[in-house]
C-alpha cells in the first residue's frame, strides 16, 4: 500500500474530539494556571502573551514566564503568572 | 508520574522549531492530534517535546508549513535500545545473572548456630544434617516452627531455641540450661582427706570440716594429711565413743619452691620481611576449588597466609561458593646472634613471662633465685622460685562410720 494511502486510512480512523461550533471552556486555578478546552487555534504565543483563536472570539492572555504544560486537540494547560485574561 | 512512565517507555525528543508560520505549525499537530508539551518560546524559536511516533509526522507538516525543526535530545526506551543495540551479549548476560541469582536465592547456603556452650556448633550441624537440613536444599522446604519443635524434643537441656530464616540464611539461637542432674550428683558428699600434693611449709590454714593435721610453720612432704576427713568424737570423760568421715575442706595457703630452668643458643635466625607480596585467588564452588589466574612469582623464602571470605550480597544473601584469598610474604632468612646483653634480657623477659603465667594461676612469687650466665654459644637461666599458692588435694576415704562402744 503507498505511503499516503496508509496515511489517509490512519487519519479517517483518528476520532476527533473538537468542535469547532461550540465556545470554549476555561478553568482558572489561582493565578498561576489556567485550563482551556475546546479553545481553537494558537495565535501568537511568547512569555508574556499568549492569543488564543477561539469561536467567534480571541482570548488574550497577558502575564509573565507564560508556558504551555501541554498542548491537545481537546485541552490545553497554561502556567505561569497570569495577570490578565481579556476578550 | 504515570504520563513520565509512559512517555519514557514510548520514548520522546526534545525539539526546537524554528522559520516562518510556527504557530501555524503547531495548529497542525494539534489537528492531527499529536501530543506536544513543556512548550515554550524562546527568542524565535519555540521548544517542545514530542513523543517518537509524533516525530515521524513532523517532516509532512514541515513540508507544508515551511519551518525548520531540531530534534535537541532523545529520550526513552527505544532510543535507548537503539543507542545500545551492538550490546546484545552485554544484556543478555545481565539478564542471565539475575535470573541465576534468583533461581540461587531459593536454597539454602548458610546455617549459623548461636548460643552453644556446653553442646559445640558442630554437633548441632550434624544434628542439623541429619534432620535434612543443609546447604542446598529448597526454603519453601524448611518449617522454623518444626524445627524448633524437634530440637526441643531431641535435647532436654536447651530451654529456648529460635530458628530465623532470612535471605538463604538459617540462624539457629539456642539457650541452654544448666544440667541439674550433674549439680546434684556434685552436691553428694564423699568421704576425703586433704593431703599435699608436694613438699612445702604451710603459710595459713583455715579447716571448714574435717580436723586439722598441721598448723602454720609446718613443714610438710607430699602425700601429708593437711585435714583429715576422720572426725573422732570424745564424751565428757575424754573418751572417744565414736568416729564419722567427712568430706574435708578447707583453704590452706604454703610456701614451695618451683624449680625453673631454661636455656638458648646465642646464634639464631630472624625472619626480615622485604615487603613483596604476592595473592593468589581460589574460587569454592560447591566441592570444586578453582584457582584463577596468578602473577608468577619467585620467592625463596615466604610466609602464607589464607584467608576465607564467603560470598554474599548484604547480610542475608548467602551464595554456594567461597573465596580463598592466600597472600604471599617473601621474607629473608638471616642468621644473627645474641650480644651478651641481648641474651641477658631475652633470659629475662623468658623468666617474667613464666612467672606471669604463675600469677595468672594465683600463686603469688616471694622470692627469685634463678642465675642468668651466659658463654659463648649458649645462655642458661637456672634456679628456684619461692612460691606462694593454694595447697592440698583430694584424697578419698572409706565411707564406713565407726561406733566405739564403751
Amino acid at each position: 500500500m503507498p505511503r499516503w494511502k496508509k496515511k489517509m486510512a490512519r487519519e479517517e480512523k483518528k476520532p476527533s474530539f473538537r468542535d469547532n461550533q461550540k465556545a470554549f471552556l476555561c478553568t482558572v486555578n489561582g493565578t498561576r494556571e489556567l485550563n482551556i478546552e475546546n479553545y481553537g487555534t494558537l495565535g501568537d504565543f511568547s512569555e508574556n502573551k499568549i492569543v488564543l483563536n477561539c469561536y467567534k472570539c480571541k482570548m488574550i492572555i497577558e502575564g509573565d514566564h507564560l508556558r504551555i504544560e501541554y498542548f491537545t486537540d481537546v485541552d490545553m494547560r497554561i502556567i505561569g503568572r497570569i495577570h490578565s485574561i481579556h476578550f | 508520574m504515570i504520563f513520565a512512565i509512559l512517555h519514557f517507555l514510548g520514548g520522546y525528543c526534545q525539539v526546537a522549531l524554528s522559520g516562518s508560520h510556527q504557530e501555524r505549525f503547531l495548529n497542525i499537530c494539534v489537528s492531527k492530534q499529536i501530543c506536544i508539551w513543556k512548550l515554550i518560546r524562546k527568542d524565535s524559536h519555540y521548544i517542545f517535546y514530542i513523543s517518537r511516533a509524533g516525530l515521524k509526522e513532523l517532516d509532512d507538516i514541515v513540508a507544508k508549513t515551511g519551518c525548520t525543526y531540531q530534534c535537541l535530545s532523545q529520550r526513552g526506551l527505544p532510543f535507548l535500545f537503539h543507542r545500545y543495540k551492538k550490546r546484545k551479549i552485554f544484556f543478555l548476560s545481565l539478564m542471565i545473572s539475575f535470573t541465576l541469582f534468583y533461581i540461587l536465592s531459593l536454597f539454602l547456603w548458610q546455617i549459623q548456630v548461636k548460643g552453644c556452650y556446653s553442646h559445640s556448633g558442630e554437633e548441632i550441624m550434624d544434628y542439623l544434617k541429619e534432620n535434612e537440613i543443609k546447604g542446598g536444599i529448597k526454603l519453601s522446604s524448611i518449617s522454623c516452627h518444626k524445627l524448633e519443635e524437634q530440637i526441643r524434643k531431641d535435647y532436654k537441656d536447651i530451654a529456648w531455641v529460635s530458628c530465623d530464616l532470612k535471605g538463604t540464611l538459617l540462624t539457629v539461637t539456642i539457650k541452654e540450661t544448666l544440667d541439674n542432674e550433674a549439680i546434684e550428683e556434685e552436691k553428694k558428699t564423699v568421704p576425703c582427706n586433704l593431703i599435699a600434693s608436694k613438699d612445702g611449709t604451710i603459710d595459713s590454714i583455715i579447716v571448714r570440716s574435717g580436723s586439722a593435721k598441721v598448723k602454720k610453720g609446718d613443714t610438710v612432704k607430699a602425700g601429708d594429711v593437711l585435714i583429715s576427713g576422720l572426725v573422732e568424737l570424745y564424751d565428757d570423760s575424754g573418751q572417744l565413743t565414736e568416729t564419722t568421715n567427712v568430706m574435708a575442706e578447707g583453704d590452706i595457703y604454703a610456701i614451695t619452691k618451683q624449680a625453673y630452668s631454661d636455656s638458648f643458643e646465642l646464634l639464631y635466625y630472624k625472619k626480615e620481611y622485604t615487603g613483596n607480596t604476592s595473592t593468589v585467588l581460589k574460587l569454592l564452588i560447591g566441592k570444586h576449588l578453582y584457582t584463577l589466574p596468578e602473577k608468577k612469582n619467585h620467592f625463596q623464602n615466604y610466609d602464607e597466609k589464607t584467608k576465607k571470605i564467603m560470598l554474599h550480597i548484604g547480610s542475608q544473601l548467602y551464595l554456594p561458593c567461597s573465596l580463598f584469598v592466600t597472600t604471599k610474604l617473601e621474607c629473608k632468612i638471616v642468621e644473627q646472634k645474641y650480644s651478651q646483653k641481648e641474651a641477658l634480657n631475652e633470659a629475662k623477659s623468658r623468666l617474667n613471662l613464666f612467672e606471669n603465667e604463675l600469677k595468672e594461676k594465683g600463686m603469688e612469687i616471694l622470692n627469685n633465685n634463678v642465675k642468668i650466665t651466659c658463654d659463648e654459644n649458649q645462655c642458661t637461666a637456672k634456679g628456684s622460685l619461692m612460691i606462694r599458692e593454694r595447697f592440698g588435694k583430694i584424697q578419698e576415704i572409706g565411707s564406713s562410720t565407726d561406733e566405739i562402744l564403751k
